[in-house]
């Protein structure tokens, strides 16, 4: 009687480790997918915040370079194939007509890679206050990512915006 | 002797009870201390993933926005008339609809008692870009500081 009741109360403690093991697993199983699952997640995000701020900065650089300085050499809008820095000003956030002109003739593909963007499209755009169009070159945006930035520039003695759109 | 033997039992079923009592307290602070642990950790990674989800595009395009409108101002000589209207009708015409910017210029002119500031009054609850610029009349006859304010409307 004694021997029964032993080996029923065992058979008990055995069903109930097993329980036990069933519930640890699927707590286990749970954690780690959620936890791969987030990684991925926050991998990608990572990935997206790396390429937004790469091309924030590039649009940012490049449109501070249009607008601040003169290119390298000053005067490559007298020779286009001599070009190694490409810029627009005449002086600071005064956009010269001659580089401006010299710089839409440039080629496009040429352009980038002088603008160290190979990865990213551009559109450049050069509007007045009533915002009618007066310069566009580049490409529309068709990707995921777009940066567009404005900058306020005096263009033939009259003040415009230039739109730099970069994108991905 | 079988007084002391049940005696004896009894001395160690009080022990057992009391080492049981300990590990349960034990484990109770352990299980305190783990989610206290885990709260702390997942409250401040949402606090920075939080503060990662601020764009910095928008603060950079206010900063340079402003920065360009004073220059361009500055350069087109509407800054040195330091007259408040001429400033008023140039920065309504730069300004993008989306922005706000109060200017203020301090300095050695006549006009108003060498004080002049655009008449929009500076926000408590937005991010604000300033900055300051310094402008010279073009026959070097009085110059200003200009301060200005730029946010996001």
């Amino acid at each position: 009687m004694f021997k029964n009741k032993s080996k029923h109360h065992k058979w008990h403690k055995a069903q109930i480790a097993v329980t036990d093991l069933f519930i640890a697993i699927f707590i286990f199983m749970t954690v780690i997918i959620s936890i791969f699952v987030t990684w991925n997640i926050y991998t990608n995000r990572l990935e997206q915040r790396i390429d937004y701020s790469n091309i924030i900065s590039n649009a940012v650089q490049i449109s501070d370079i249009l607008v601040k300085t003169q290119g390298k050499p000053v005067n490559w809008e007298l020779n286009n194939t001599t070009v190694e820095i490409i810029a627009l000003a005449s002086s600071d956030r005064n956009l010269s007509e001659r580089k401006v002109n010299a710089f839409i003739t440039l080629d496009y593909n040429m352009t980038k890679d002088l603008m160290n963007i190979k990865r990213y499209n551009f559109k450049f755009k050069l509007v007045n206050v009533n915002n009618s169009a007066l310069i566009e070159y580049g490409q529309n945006s068709t990707g995921n990512t777009t940066i567009s930035i404005r900058r306020i520039v005096l263009y033939g003695n009259a003040t415009a915006f230039m739109d730099f759109m970069l994108w991905k | 002797m079988k007084v002391s033997v049940i005696k004896k039992l009894n001395s160690k079923s009080d022990k057992s009870i009391a080492s049981s009592n300990k590990k349960a307290f034990i484990f109770s602070l352990e299980m305190t201390f783990a989610v206290f642990l885990v709260t702390t950790i997942l409250l401040v990674a949402s606090y920075y993933s939080s503060k990662q989800t601020d764009d910095p595009f928008a603060k950079l395009q206010v900063l340079r926005l402003g920065e360009d409108i004073i220059a361009v101002m500055d350069y087109s000589n509407t800054l040195t008339t330091f007259n408040t209207q001429a400033i008023h009708t140039q920065l309504d015409q730069l300004l993008p609809v989306n922005y706000q910017m109060k200017i203020t210029i301090n300095g050695t002119f006549s006009e108003n008692g060498g004080y002049i500031e655009t008449n929009q009054s500076l926000p408590t609850d937005r991010f604000i870009i300033a900055g300051n610029r310094i402008i010279v009349k073009s026959d070097a006859s009085s110059f200003g500081v200009v301060k200005y304010y730029m946010w996001l409307r």
